[in-house]
């Protein structure tokens, strides 16, 4: 529960500071939001299975984050561009789907 | 971490793990798709698990710690701020540019406007001038239009030849891959060069009056490079390029078709794919331009007894 209204009130403090983000930063945003809702996912899954732990939920966030921004630069720095950032795409996108089945099923029973 | 309890070296939980070990090949995929849990959560789990129901007296439970809380409700704060923040630079950072783009593009063509608008302007008042002139000076009248002609000030009709070049066509994305892939190369294969030498070739075939794209050339006028685009007299010009030129259609068509550069467009137009066509016209008409009156070059002494020549302005250039 302070979980959701954590998550509005940064919601709210995005809307109303409207933090402009530096120009280095930007191509990094995307991979990770993508990363970040990976590991929102997989805490809400793991909260449904009845094996949530908080430490787990922040580490993973904190690392896939970082990580994700890692490839995005390693991506830059090789030359290969986008394609790495589409590996990494691919890979959360197939566990954002797997854990969203199985919360699907833990709610609908379904 | 929490602690090092004994199920610590026990496999990830029975929903979990590879099915088996044998295949290696998809072993990958398969825990990818059958396990998209991080096994971070059934390994804590079982840590704390272990630690809670461990024997009395030994190590305070681990499970919770008094920083669980609000590190989650950091986490969660963070997610919530990445997700707008991420929203916002899509959405607002975009219409931005795009409106900054737009707002350049009309006032570019707002100017370019204004300069046509004045160009046509400075024509009639060129022509009004003109009759003026001519009422004042009935004598010379003759010469001077023939001059007038020659310099590209009145505009010209009469048989000619148009020439055409044409950059190959862009290839497919499908060929490519992604689009804008191509070499610059590949795409952009006619050079202000390329143009001048057309012009020139057409001055030397005895072309009275030339034009590029609709712009008369002058004594004065250039063909030059900047950028990526053919600039004739400032004026930027594009694919496909149009070279027409009055003066005698079959004389004009032979000396070009036997030009070194005729010959040099036909090998591009083969090997590089550009469009090449020259054809004789009957009626080409030509505009006129403002042509720059000489601030600083004055007559000189006449030395022989000739008047100053006017064939200066109708020499190659």
């Amino acid at each position: 529960m302070i979980a959701a209204i954590a998550l509005v009130i940064g919601v709210v403090l995005g809307i109303v500071l409207r933090p402009t983000v530096p120009l280095w930063l930007e191509p990094y945003l995307p991979i990770a939001v993508v990363a970040a809702l990976d590991a929102v996912f997989g805490g809400i899954r793991a909260r449904l299975d009845g094996i949530f732990v908080a430490k787990v939920f922040v580490v993973s966030f904190v690392s896939n984050v970082l990580v994700a921004a890692l490839i995005v630069f390693m991506g830059d720095k090789l030359g290969v561009g986008g394609q790495l950032s589409t590996a990494v795409v691919v890979v959360l996108g197939i566990r954002i789907f797997g854990n969203a089945a199985a919360i699907r099923r833990h709610l609908f029973r379904a | 971490m929490t602690g090092t309890g004994p199920s610590r070296a026990v496999p990830a939980g029975p929903a979990g793990g590879s099915p088996s070990g044998s295949r290696f090949s998809t072993a990958m995929l398969d825990d990818l798709l059958n396990n998209p849990l991080d096994p971070g959560y059934r390994l804590a789990f079982q840590d704390r698990q272990a630690a809670e129901h461990g024997p009395a007296g030994g190590p305070p439970p681990a499970g919770r710690r008094w920083w669980d809380g609000p590190l989650l409700w950091l986490a969660c704060l963070a997610v919530g701020l990445l997700l707008v923040v991420a929203y916002q630079q899509q959405h607002q950072s975009a219409p931005a540019r795009e409106a900054a783009r737009k707002d350049l593009i009309d006032r570019i063509e707002r100017l370019q406007q204004t300069g046509d608008s004045l160009d046509d302007r400075a024509k009639v008042l060129a022509s009004e001038v003109a009759g003026l002139r001519d009422a004042q000076l009935p004598g010379n009248s003759e010469e001077l239009k023939r001059l007038e002609l020659a310099s590209g000030a009145l505009p010209a009709t009469g048989p000619g030849v148009r020439i055409e070049l044409d950059e190959p066509p862009a290839p497919t994305p499908a060929a490519t891959g992604r689009p804008g892939t191509t070499p610059q190369e590949q795409v952009a294969v006619l050079h202000d060069r390329d143009i001048r030498a057309v012009v020139n070739q057409l001055w030397a075939a005895g072309a009275e009056a030339v034009a590029v794209n609709g712009l008369r050339l002058t004594a004065t006028s250039f063909i030059r490079f900047a950028g990526e685009s053919v600039l004739v007299d400032f004026q930027p010009i594009s694919a496909p390029y149009t070279i027409e030129a009055i003066g005698n259609r079959n004389a004009l068509l032979v000396a070009f078709a036997d030009s070194p550069i005729a010959r040099q467009l036909k090998t591009m137009a083969a090997v590089d794919g550009i469009t090449f066509r020259f054809t004789g016209k009957s009626g080409l008409r030509l505009q006129s331009v403002t042509v720059a009156q000489p601030h600083y070059a004055g007559l000189g002494p006449a030395t022989s007894g000739q008047s100053p020549s006017p064939s200066a302005s109708e020499s190659p250039r």
